[in-house]
């Protein structure tokens, strides 16, 4: 089921109204119900994939409590090698092991040896599974670095698990969060429903009046790109640049908003990562909860930046090349990895890492400077060119995608594949970058309008924005349910 | 939770107010118009009306259409005379052009190449053969003073029956309470067009598969393209057909040759447009609707309007 499905459409509202009227005084048979609504949501994709939720959620409850059942330093680490072995086997062997097998045919035929494919398995990828083997391997961690405690409560732990609104593709919740909140009683909120509510509004417009109108013309663009001129192939990467922000930030708006309905407060995924001054201050707005993820559990741990400029250097480039890896099972997105690497590292050396970590551009004023201007553009030119190997199928792709630009430098007119006037999607596009702008101070609430009757508006217009940009024709699922 | 429901009941109508508001203001609904079955048994669309046709959740096409006394839309009043040179061009929605102002129709293209010549638009979405031979017959007294007759046909569509039988309950259906809503409610039409409601008929589709369910026979292509000729013959036999007035207006590509070679071993004259069209450099139709866009439509009159030029020494 996909949140912008009538199926989510009916199936919402009925969890929402067995939860706060049936249910309302029983919270922990709220937390059966929402378990069993969460096994029924990932189960209409694929019921069989439930008993890997099922595992991970059974092997990480007995290990949490088995590391925090001894002082031994040993026995506390073998427990955790034994959550982040399981952990990664399930995601080595449903995501990776094609792939490993593939390369390894590649390397070996590079030396002039054929090895036949005759190890590759017909495995279908389970939808989320990246997702909720990291927030369960999260749980282990906490509880082996002390800083939680496990609980014993099983039924709550399947439920801070499989979380529906945030189960195929997050945010990556932290135990510490969302588990703490599953295992007190939730109030309703009339003020928190309403937010939830709006956030949901937002979301739903970034998936389908940004994400999905702009996807047919990306995809035309990438798959032709051999005939088209540099500023098309710019355009079309550029565009899917707000493809993947508006799908991906739409799912995460949903998710924080489907589950502000139920009381549940989820942690920030995207923080306008478009109005980044650096790739440092990028990476602390995009996919928050994965690029914290990585910082806690690889990055720390490998002694971040506390150790010499070289072993920090060295930490930043194993981050991005395990982030890399972790979006897919393709030499392209370990080169998006390396890019990302590369850029950072300037950044880093020049101690301008953690410079706009609390501040937004314009912080003082209506618009930004002209050097913010300026910031602006190049971080999102270095973001979207590293989109080429985001979006290419091959490594090959992208280096194609790449040369076509550089030896094919000139313009000329796009139409859209459909015949539809470009001009409306120009117009959309810097409507949109203008209103994120002025929103730009607060990720959860992008309504924040003082007169109702302005908000009303504001409501009614993203709305027709919406049906003027709907795509039947389009494939509606999300693009981060691959990874 | 009360506040909750109370109020989101009151966004949610306030809302669709301003929606419909908007679309009627934008006009970004299709004006569909009534039809209605004649005394001569000729279903056709009610006479007087004007409106915009609209395609695509932008107004992606946008064209006014007017329906004559006669009630087909065309720019002109149909008033044939033994004085004038008159073509009619029967066909379906291709020919009815909701999708082109009814000022620039093929029709009119036609007229523009040829001299001294009015071309009458008999176009109603959904004509089949039957529909076509039928108005014919129905309106003798006029056919018989119209000199030439081009009727559109689409092998694939036209010809599934042999027999012409008036729609009465589809039309009375267009009467009843819930289309009335829906033409009414300009919103709901709107977000119906551009599928928003594919949700419910999925959902609906999903329910009513039964795994014990009938499968339909499936009738290869050489049974059924002899079908569709043997109800051609029968048609002709009933309505009758003057093979030195009337002649064809298809796309070779599309039409089976068991109907072709039959057309020309009978002496049915066609006309092609299926070649021209393959040699446009940009596309003749609407990408959005398939139908013939004012490229299409300049190509389509030009064949016929060749064809006439010929015929009547024009050249």
């Amino acid at each position: 089921m996909v949140f912008n499905s009538l199926d989510y459409f009916i199936f919402l509202p009925t969890v929402f109204f067995v939860y706060w009227v049936i249910l309302k005084k029983h919270w922990k048979a709220q937390n059966i119900f929402i378990l069993i609504c969460s096994y029924i949501f990932y189960g209409l994709w694929d019921w069989r994939f439930l008993s890997l939720i099922l595992l991970s959620t059974l092997v990480d409850y007995f290990v949490g409590i088995q590391i925090h059942s001894t002082q031994e330093k040993s026995k506390r680490k073998g427990w955790l090698w034994v959550s982040v072995l399981f952990n990664v086997g399930l995601l080595g062997f449903f995501k990776y092991f094609n792939f490993f097998v593939d390369s390894w045919i590649d390397f070996a035929s590079f030396f002039g040896y054929t090895i036949k494919s005759t190890w590759t398995l017909k495995v279908i990828l389970p939808v989320g599974i990246s997702f909720y083997t990291f927030q369960t391997m999260s749980y282990s961690f906490d509880i082996y670095y002390k800083r939680l405690k496990p609980t014993k409560d099983f039924l709550s732990f399947a439920t801070f698990v499989s979380f529906f609104p945030q189960l195929v593709a997050g945010p990556i919740e932290r135990a510490s969060n969302l588990l703490s909140q599953i295992l007190n009683k939730r109030n309703f909120d009339y003020a928190q429903v309403v937010s939830g509510l709006k956030l949901i509004l937002w979301g739903l417009f970034k998936k389908v009046a940004i994400a999905d109108a702009v996807a047919p013309i990306v995809d035309d663009i990438f798959a032709n790109y051999t005939t088209y001129p540099a500023s098309t192939l710019i355009l079309g990467v550029t565009l899917f640049s707000f493809q993947v922000y508006g799908d991906f930030s739409g799912y995460s708006d949903i998710a924080i908003g489907t589950a502000k309905l139920f009381g549940v407060e989820l942690m920030s995924n995207f923080k306008f990562p478009n109005f980044s001054r650096n790739v440092a201050e990028y990476w602390q707005r995009w996919h928050v909860s994965l690029s914290t993820w990585f910082r806690h559990y690889v990055y720390i741990p490998l002694g971040g930046s506390r150790v010499s400029k070289l072993k920090s250097i060295r930490n930043i480039c194993i981050v991005f090349l395990v982030s890399g890896f972790w979006h897919g099972a393709n030499w392209t997105f370990i080169f998006w990895g390396a890019f990302h690497a590369l850029a950072f590292i300037p950044v880093f050396l020049m101690g301008r890492n953690t410079i706009y970590k609390n501040s937004v551009v314009g912080e003082n004023s209506i618009f930004p400077s002209f050097v913010e201007i300026g910031q602006l553009i190049l971080t999102f030119g270095i973001v979207t060119f590293s989109r080429i190997f985001f979006r290419s199928e091959s490594i090959t792709a992208a280096f194609g995608f790449i040369n076509q630009i550089v030896s094919n430098f000139s313009y000329e007119i796009y139409y859209h594949p459909m015949g539809y006037r470009m001009i409306d999607y120009y117009i959309l596009l810097a409507l949109f970058v203008l209103y994120e702008y002025k929103i730009r101070k607060d990720e959860r609430a992008p309504f924040k309008f003082k007169s109702g009757v302005v908000r009303f508006v504001a409501y009614t217009v993203v709305i027709l924005l919406m049906m003027l940009f709907y795509d039947d024709g389009v494939d509606r699922s999300f693009i981060y349910f691959q990874f | 939770m009360k506040k909750l429901v109370l109020k989101g009941c009151l966004y949610f109508v306030f809302i669709l107010v301003s929606l419909e508001v908007l679309v009627r203001v934008l006009h970004l609904y299709d004006d569909v118009p009534l039809l209605y079955i004649d005394d001569f048994g000729v279903q056709k669309t009610v006479p007087g009306q004007t409106g915009f046709a609209v395609t695509g959740n932008r107004r992606q096409n946008f064209a006014e259409y007017r329906i004559n006394k006669f009630g087909y839309n065309s720019y002109r009043e149909f008033k044939p005379s033994k004085e004038k040179i008159e073509i009619a061009l029967i066909g379906d929605s291709f020919i009815e052009g909701f999708n082109q102002h009814y000022y620039n129709s093929t029709g009119k293209k036609v007229e523009d190449r040829l001299k001294d010549v009015e071309v009458y638009e008999y176009g109603r979405g959904g004509y089949d053969m039957a529909d076509q031979l039928h108005l014919m017959q129905a309106y003798k007294k006029d056919f018989d003073l119209i000199d030439y007759v081009v009727i559109y046909i689409k092998f694939e569509n036209d010809l599934q029956r042999s027999e012409y039988l008036p729609e009465y309950d589809y039309i009375a259906l267009k009467h009843t309470l819930k289309f009335k809503v829906k033409r009414h409610i300009k919103l709901l039409k709107y977000a119906n067009s551009i599928g928003l409601f594919d949700g419910f008929r999925d959902i609906r589709a999903r329910l009513s598969t039964h795994k014990w369910s009938r499968k339909g026979k499936e009738i290869n292509e050489d049974t059924r393209n002899k079908t569709y000729l043997e109800n051609f013959r029968t048609l002709v036999k009933t309505f009758g057909f003057n093979k030195d007035k009337i002649v064809f207006l298809l796309d070779k590509r599309r039409t089976s040759n068991l109907f072709l070679n039959y057309c020309d071993e009978m002496g049915y004259t066609y006309l092609d447009f299926g070649m021209p069209f393959e040699k446009a450099k940009r596309p003749p139709i609407l990408i959005y609707d398939k139908h013939w866009n004012n490229l299409g439509r300049t190509i389509v009159a030009d064949v016929i309007a060749d064809y006439f030029k010929a015929r009547l020494n024009q050249d």
